[in-house]
């Protein structure tokens, strides 16, 4: 006869794992935002980065810094750009847990989906024919509830994000047809992945040199175009996605059952699929639209987090997050001083680092991803 | 009897074969009278024979095409690209047009006569590998001069070798003339310009700074001012022509020292408030009322930046510096459309970008 | 409380596998479901766990039609073992078992919950793989987990489709053995597909033997489970014996006529 807490002690064993794990990448994260902002080809010093944040919080009671533009820097131009790290971060991060364990998946990404692909069609498009298409409306720039916007960054977003749930609508409208299995899904993101693609090739085929230049910047993926207004538009729409899809955690665990016993067991298993993919769609493809194609953490993250804290999606879809999060910031820190004052696409950095710290993991585990 | 078939089946492929042979040898020749043989250096530095006389020549470089009728040699071209076409219609709108510049299209050309083509020397406006196919299928030899920049008049001298007509020469000495006449104005009237200001120059297209590698800004300075991108760039600019300093740096330069100029060269094809946009979208996200803060910005039109016009542009940049000629840019485009026979003009050839628009 | 199966018809394409079957579950009463393949064991079970809707007739329980009920209210009173399942990775054993509790939580397991799942690993015999990952268990020690997942679920009736497939002899009589004293103990009853006769005879109350999507028989194990039957839905010779332990099924190889080759 065994005690009852012993199925309790294990369980207790394994959340309290999962919550040190998320503990942890979170204090790192935290300390990534705060050396982010002390770091770039204008070196400024850490008092005068907590005089700057200081000051803007509370003028009244703190000075700032030495020399006044620096607050503009440290906060206009680093700060927004790292919070712009932590929303993509965490919108990949939890994205590729979601798709990867509703689909039960493991090589599955934001991306296999064609997310990416389509959103890279839309930006091209915007790029290649927006000045044909909008003429003046391209340069100037819109005032919406106080902040600023430029016009030729909002059309190239609306497009981007537009196409990217476009994508996401055909294959499930594809896949309606016999029901969603998960195979037919996949089959279907890889297709409409390669029809993006093949635009994308023709935009850039046709396009002048300087739009040319702007595509290829734009797949490289960067976070060149951060900003609060961009900041604004993605905090309440990663918030609310990210509490969505943790609320869906729960169902998720009991997909890792099987499609029929999950059935059985009161989970409506195509809505919550359904729910799951179109709601990382939208997360992923507003926040590609900004900053452009970035790989690698949508797939990596969770596999990353998986192997510490285990599959139970309430603890790994914050995990990767968080640590999606934590991936970007480094990366961006690193590619905005390595060759400074110039930058490098953060994309480069950290397909450099993660794919070297991913081989290492896996070299000290022998196990096979099955899911 | 089977052996027999194949005898001479075997005979009759080689009589094919050589026949082929004998045929695609004259083809190469063009059955020309060959005179004699001249060795230019083309814009690398490479030397190429050219057996003159060139009586057909294909240009998918613009601007050797200006020069080319500059000296009154237009027309030897027979064939051009589509945009030299859309440039100037009325000089080589009858030419046999070739399609893009990167890929020109080899059997028209062949079709055409063509025994020379011009081009740009970089290999991103015409590879090597096109170059090759020219030569081998259809024995037409490529020349890379680029026609502008620094090595601006070195090429068109070389291009005048195979011309090969006193009479261009003599045109040619008369632009040289035209041209070093307004650049050693603009020397006299900036000698008497006091102060250095600080100025960066933009390369909208690639959304990046020249630097003083750049012929630009080179030109630039030795008017007025000092080159502020190298000090942004802690001295360290690298190996290309431009750079792409983070808008940080930029912006605790600006507020330290101040920038007094901003020069934009305009995007081919495209407005001035296109190329101004590039400016306020490389600065955007901080917090700023204007990409600079107190200095001028101005968009100057490409055209007159760089190739036979450029002395136009470096006229605009003497008179954004506060430095007068006898000449307004605008009459000196009259000037040389009238001497040249060129009729392209130009509504604005610079904007001041006063505040954000 | 009773699961009525009346007049089942359920089919793939154009062909029909049930053909208007009738099965009636008691509470706390052991039903195994006989027969040859393709004679629609699997398609039955599948049909009352919802993952086919049937194409005629009615799954009732206590007169409220269960293909419509509401699925936390079904998840309840149904519980599934498939016959074929898979493995997630990274999952261990006790948190495997703890899904069957999903239709009694909502973001976290109670004292409750973990009592089940407790009862369901001791049952099951799981008490020293409990910390283990369920990829590294061989393929019987996963179908115990799987069918421990259901007995924590603790539904009024579990629907297990070839439970014991992987499972070696020992372990054969000991799960079966398990389920009926947990189900007994909880006045559920069960609906169980099983290839083996022995097995069917040693533990049901009540056996349904289907041929060619039909019921051909169905009442108590000796009833149904004779030579004559056997003979009929399998077509091969048996044996009805008597011994120290109970009633066995021999089953007799047919030998080929000798005349028949030349």
């Amino acid at each position: 006869m065994n005690d009852i807490s012993d199925v309790e002690c294990a369980y207790g064993e394994s959340s309290r794992k999962g919550t040190v794990f998320i503990a942890a990448i979170g204090v790192c994260t935290l300390t990534a935002f705060l050396i982010s902002l002390c770091v770039g080809p204008v070196t400024i010093g850490i008092e005068d980065v907590l005089r700057s944040i200081g000051h803007s919080v509370v003028p009244d009671l703190v000075g700032g810094p030495e020399k006044p533009w620096y607050q503009n820097i440290v906060i206009n131009g680093r700060m927004s750009r790292s919070l712009l790290c932590i929303l993509c971060g965490i919108s990949l991060g939890i994205s590729g847990a979601v798709m990867q364990n509703i689909l039960r998946n493991p090589l599955v990404s934001p991306f296999t989906l064609g997310v990416s692909s389509a959103a890279s069609f839309g930006a091209a498009m915007a790029i290649v024919f927006g000045p044909a298409l909008f003429g003046t409306l391209m340069t100037g720039s819109v005032d919406i509830l106080g902040m600023e916007f430029l016009n030729e960054n909002l059309i190239i977003v609306l497009f981007a994000f537009l196409s990217g749930m476009l994508s996401i609508f055909i294959v499930i409208m594809l896949s309606r047809r016999r029901d969603i299995s998960r195979s037919t899904i996949i089959l279907a993101g890889v297709i409409i992945s390669y029809l993006f693609q093949a635009g994308v090739s023709l935009a850039k085929y046709m396009s002048t040199d300087d739009a040319l230049r702007e595509i290829t910047l734009w797949l490289m993926g960067g976070m060149w175009n951060a900003s609060w207004s961009v900041d604004a538009i993605l905090i309440p729409m990663v918030l609310i996605c990210f509490i969505l899809l943790e609320s869906m955690s729960v169902r998720v665990n009991i997909l890792s059952a099987g499609d029929e016993v999950a059935e059985s067991l009161g989970v409506n298993v195509s809505r919550l699929r359904t729910t799951g993919l179109v709601v990382s769609t939208l997360m992923t493809s507003a926040c590609l639209a900004f900053t452009g194609v970035i790989g690698f953490i949508g797939l990596m993250a969770p596999h990353i987090c998986r192997m510490f804290i285990g599959n139970d999606s309430r603890f790994l879809f914050p995990a990767a997050s968080l640590l999606g999060a934590l991936i970007l910031i480094v990366s961006d820190t690193v590619a905005r001083i390595v060759i400074s004052p110039e930058e490098l696409p953060v994309g480069i950095i950290m397909y450099i680092i993660g794919g070297i710290f991913f081989i290492w993991l896996i070299s000290r585990r022998n196990k096979e991803v099955n899911m | 009897m089977k052996t027999g078939m194949i005898v001479a089946i075997c005979l009759a492929a080689l009589l094919v074969a050589g026949g082929a042979a004998v045929i695609i040898n004259n083809q190469n020749g063009n059955g020309e009278d060959t005179g004699r043989t001249i060795t230019v250096k083309d814009t690398l530095g490479n030397d190429v024979t050219v057996e003159l006389p060139i009586k057909r020549i294909a240009t998918v470089n613009t601007h050797a095409a200006e020069f080319l009728e500059i000296v009154g040699a237009s027309d030897l071209v027979v064939a051009t690209d589509d945009s030299t076409i859309d440039i100037f219609p009325e000089i080589y709108g009858e030419c046999v047009d070739l399609g893009s510049y990167k890929t020109p299209n080899g059997e028209l050309a062949a079709d055409a006569g063509v025994q020379l083509l011009i081009c740009q020397s970089s290999s991103r406006s015409m590879s090597a590998e096109t170059e090759s196919a020219l030569m081998k299928n259809y024995g037409i030899k490529v020349l890379r001069l680029d026609c502008y920049g620094s090595n601006m008049l070195d090429d068109v001298t070389e291009l005048l070798k195979i011309v090969d007509s006193s009479d261009a020469d003599d045109k040619f000495d008369a632009y040289k003339a035209k041209r070093n006449g307004i650049i050693s104005k603009i020397a006299d009237a900036a000698s008497s310009l006091t102060g250095e200001p600080g100025y960066l120059f933009m390369f909208a297209t690639r959304n990046s700074f020249y630097n003083t590698s750049s012929e630009l800004n080179t030109a630039v300075s030795s008017i007025h001012g000092k080159d502020a991108l190298t000090t942004i760039m802690g001295g360290n600019i690298g190996t290309s022509v431009t750079c792409k300093p983070s808008k940080e740096s930029i912006l605790d330069y600006d507020s330290e020292n101040g920038i007094d100029y901003v020069f934009i060269r305009s995007i081919e094809g495209k407005s001035m408030d296109e190329a101004y946009n590039k400016l306020v979208k490389y600065m955007d996200g901080l917090d700023l009322d204007r990409p600079v803060k107190e200095g001028r910005i101005f968009v100057i039109e490409t055209d007159v930046l760089a190739g036979a016009k450029d002395y136009v542009g470096l006229v605009c940049i003497a008179n954004i510096f506060g430095a007068e000629i006898d000449m307004t840019p605008q009459q000196l485009i009259e000037d040389y459309n009238s001497s040249f026979g060129f009729s392209e003009t130009y509504d604005v050839l610079m904007k001041e970008y006063a505040a954000i628009a | 409380m009773t699961l009525s199966i009346r007049s089942l018809t359920q089919g793939y394409w154009d062909a029909t596998i049930l053909d208007s079957i009738d099965v009636e579950i008691e509470r706390g009463e052991f039903v195994s479901v006989l027969g040859p393949n393709g004679s629609g064991k699997s398609t039955l079970i599948k049909t009352v766990c919802r993952v086919m809707k049937p194409r005629g007739g009615t799954i009732t329980v206590d007169g409220e039609d269960i293909t419509m009920a509401d699925p936390k209210k079904f998840s309840r009173m149904i519980g599934y073992v498939p016959q074929r399942y898979i493995t997630s990775d990274y999952m261990q054993v006790f948190n495997a078992v703890l899904v069957g509790r999903a239709p009694y939580m909502s973001w976290s397991y109670s004292k409750n919950d973990f009592a089940m799942a407790s009862a369901a690993i001791d049952a099951m015999g799981l008490n020293d793989l409990m910390r283990k990952y369920t990829n590294d268990l061989s393929g019987g020690q996963l179908q115990k987990v799987i069918i421990a997942r259901a007995l924590a679920q603790c539904p009024d009736y579990y629907i297990l489709d070839e439970p014991t497939s992987a499972l070696d002899l020992r372990n054969q009589l000991d799960t079966l053995r398990a389920v009926k004293t947990f189900m007994t103990d909880r006045g559920a009853g069960a609906l169980i597909a099983l290839h083996d006769l022995n097995l069917a005879m040693r533990f049901s109350d009540k056996v349904v033997m289907l041929k060619d999507g039909h019921v051909h028989a169905c009442g108590r194990p000796e009833d149904v489970i004779t030579e004559k039957n056997i003979s009929d839905v399998y077509n091969v010779s048996s044996e009805i014996v008597e011994g120290r332990d109970g009633t066995y099924v021999h089953i007799c190889e047919d030998r080929p006529d000798r005349s028949a080759i030349n």
